[in-house]
């Protein structure tokens, strides 16, 4: 009997150490970046830290700078933290250049949730074509992120979503994107169906002025998705906020309550049926340019204010009923290229409400 | 004596109809009354309306007698320089496609026309003269262009002086060539007016955006300023002086600017809810009784600059988010525990002028220098 009863006390044992070990096995794996938490594993690179054994689901950066170019391939949880009376880490470009790819920091099908937290990606100095963080068709949250200076000969761009066959979502919010060449934030999926849901809200995008090649974009969604573009600060570039499919692709979602200040030539562009734009405000379009120019005859355009442009809202023969009740002040033209009847929005200090370009305009 | 007798003699049906009458009377008196009480005095300017007593000019319809209580204006541009002293609406209309009354110099320029209670010389296009009522302006557009004004005058587009009223959807503009260009002056006095300013688009102004003010050590204005817009890329304009001797609430503005974007000299009230990109400092407080909450403080220039600067031990700065400046919020060795759950993203210091001692809870990202004292 004392022998049985010992049998099943070993056993039980046995079943506890193998829990305990399961437990221990899912327990998180947090890494340092830097010295700054010496209680951590720690690494000099980031690199180093992201390829340790086993693989961390954290890795705490120490403020500094990190010459590094950044590959992401599983999921894990990347963070600045705040050590001596600071909080800044800053993924630099190497002095060598960005060897493999122009790519900064890459988030590449990473088979989960990669967050990105409290970090500064800066290609200050460096000449040739960058993209400061890209996310390919992989899950996870940017907050809080300074990404600058992706700017050279043209290109560049701040940070750049992209869906594929995990239909990833993706958010990216807080985060400054300032001084990129090209495009602020750029989203897109090749593809006919929606095969990436991005949320960008909150976020401050904003790069000088320019009225004219490469036509600077803050944020611009080319297709293949669900977007959700609402409470950003966008200054500066020659477009705020750009909808455009691309061959057909997939678009669908809203852009709301965003603020444009200062774009050289236009505040939002949108093509595609499926994305709404509601509620923005657009002030000061520079070089007597548009606020709106819409192609759609159904996704509603309504709620929206311009103030101080060239033109209201371009409707380009195909917008109708289904732009209204948006509020248009200090503008040359409130509307043009109106196809239908009067559109039900409210003027104030505009020359004339309805303009069109061609005698006969829509006929 | 005989009148008197016969007069006693009145029959009952006689004293009933008499009755009646005096009722009739009585009535048709007070509807009289009611009738020149409630009446508006509507006038027109320009030829849009025919039906309405019409004029060429804004000046003449306000001084026409009887006195408007409205003119309306019909699209077109007016060179005058317009001075208002009585309650009155005056308010740009729309009439087929065309909704744009402009307020422009007269040829030659603006002559100066006023004066502030600080003695400051000012070529007011519109002046709001110590009306004893209200004063409403809406949907015009006040052009500064072609002022002519020498430097040492303010050149204001609209001027508020000791009057109450609102100012709603204006478009402000081109108030500059001698860096003295006010787009709105809002100005208190001995009738402590009521003042709102909102929905209004004030542009191109080469020293403010809007001022508030009254020579006093007391509050003898009280403004209202919310959801207007202003920008001027002028590296020395400001958006919103508030000055001292007024009680205002700013919020919901939006503000860029090529210096700073609301400058807190004196007064009371708050400044809350607002963006502002500016290009030196966002917010200045240097007094210690206005409130400076939830507003949103951008810089748009790459150069040494402070998100807010707080000269403040009591008056609350909390709730603000500031990015990409030199310098988060300098505490000017004054503020402290009152300057808290701000949000400082992308600043090379987050705190500086920090008293000693003082560690004010505030949150912070992507600060190469969190606190810094000095003081």
């Amino acid at each position: 009997m004392e022998n049985k009863n010992m049998s099943r006390i070993k056993s039980l044992l046995f079943l506890l150490a193998l829990a305990a070990q399961v437990t221990l096995a899912s327990a998180t794996v947090t890494y340092a970046v830097g010295s700054c938490k010496p209680t951590l594993k720690s690494f000099t690179t980031i690199m180093a830290a992201l390829g340790a054994t086993p693989a961390p689901n954290v890795v705490e950066v120490c403020p500094g700078t990190y010459p590094e170019q950044i590959e992401i391939t599983i999921p894990v949880t990347l963070e600045g933290v705040t050590a001596n009376n600071s909080t800044q880490a800053i993924i630099t470009v190497p002095s060598g250049g960005l060897i493999t790819n122009d790519v900064q920091l890459w988030v590449n099908n990473a088979g989960g949730e990669v967050n990105l937290t409290n970090l500064t990606v800066d290609a200050t100095g460096y000449n040739g074509g960058t993209i400061g963080v890209y996310y390919t068709n992989s899950s996870g949250t940017m907050n809080h992120l300074t990404v600058r200076n992706q700017s050279w000969d043209g290109g560049g761009i701040g940070v750049w979503l992209q869906g594929g066959s995990a239909n990833p979502s993706v958010t990216l919010e807080n985060s400054n994107v300032m001084g990129f060449g090209s495009t602020g934030i750029s989203i897109d999926t090749y593809s006919d169906t929606s095969a990436l849901t991005a949320t960008v809200k909150g976020n401050y995008v904003n790069t000088a002025p320019i009225n004219g090649p490469p036509y600077p974009i803050g944020i611009n969604f080319l297709g293949g998705g669900t977007v959700y573009i609402t409470d950003n600060l966008i200054t500066g570039g020659y477009q705020g906020i750009g909808v455009a499919d691309q061959d057909l692709t997939f678009a669908a979602g809203s852009v709301s309550m965003n603020t444009v200040v200062n774009a050289a030539g236009l505040g939002i562009g949108t093509i595609p049926g499926g994305v709404s734009v509601t509620s923005n405000t657009i002030y000061n379009v520079l070089n007597d340019g548009d606020g709106i120019s819409i192609d759609s005859s159904v996704a509603p355009v309504t709620g929206n204010t311009i103030m101080a442009a060239g033109l209201g809202i371009e409707f380009h023969c195909v917008a109708g009923s289904n732009v209204h009740s948006n509020t248009i002040q200090d503008t040359v033209d409130g509307v043009w290229d109106v196809p239908l009847a009067a559109a039900a929005n409210t003027y104030y200090s505009v020359g004339t409400i309805r303009g069109t370009e061609d005698v006969g305009g829509c006929q | 004596v005989g009148q008197v007798f016969r007069d006693r003699k009145y029959s009952k049906e006689d004293e009933t109809m008499s009755r009646m009458k005096s009722l009739t009377l009585l009535l048709a008196l007070v509807a009289q009354v009611s009738l020149v009480s409630a009446t508006t005095t509507t006038y027109t300017v320009g030829w849009c309306q025919p039906n309405n007593t019409s004029f060429d000019t804004i000046t003449e319809a306000l001084a026409a007698t009887p006195a408007p209580n409205v003119v309306q204006v019909c699209p077109g541009t007016y060179n005058e320089q317009l001075v208002i002293t009585k309650p009155v609406t005056l308010e740009g209309i729309t009439v087929g496609d065309a909704a744009q009354v402009i307020v422009a110099a007269p040829s030659g320029g603006l002559v100066t026309n006023a004066t502030s209670d600080l003695g400051d010389p000012i070529a007011a296009q519109v002046w709001v003269e110590s009306a004893n009522g209200a004063v409403t302006l809406s949907n015009l557009t006040v052009d500064g262009t072609g002022n002519n004004v020498a430097s040492g005058t303010y050149i204001v587009g609209v001027f508020f002086q000791d009057s109450p009223g609102t100012v709603n959807r204006l478009t402000i503009q081109n108030q500059n060539g001698n860096s003295g260009g006010v787009g709105l002056w809002l100005e208190g006095g001995s009738a402590n007016p009521t003042v709102t300013v909102e929905n209004t688009n004030l542009q191109a102004f080469d020293y403010t955006g809007m001022a508030a003010e009254t020579n006093s050590n007391t509050s003898e204005l009280t403004a209202t300023i919310k959801g207007n817009y202003l920008a001027s890329s002028f590296a020395s304009a400001n958006g919103i002086d508030l000055l001292g001797g007024q009680t205002a609430t700013t919020t919901g503005n939006l503000i860029t600017v090529g210096s700073e974007g609301v400058v807190i000299e004196g007064g009371s009230g708050a400044v809350s809810s607002n963006k502002v990109l500016s290009g030196a400092v966002g917010i200045a407080l240097v007094t210690d009784g206005v409130s400076v909450t939830n507003n949103m403080v951008y810089n748009n220039a790459a150069q040494n600059s402070f998100g807010i600067i707080a000269t403040s031990a009591t008056a609350a700065v909390t709730g603000n988010t500031i990015a990409q400046f030199n310098a988060g919020i300098s505490l000017q060795c004054a503020a402290s525990a009152n300057v808290h759950s701000n949000t400082i993203l992308d600043a090379a210091q987050g705190l500086i002028n920090v008293p000693a001692g003082a560690a004010p809870s505030n949150t912070y990202y992507n600060v190469g220098t969190i606190s810094s004292g000095g003081c």
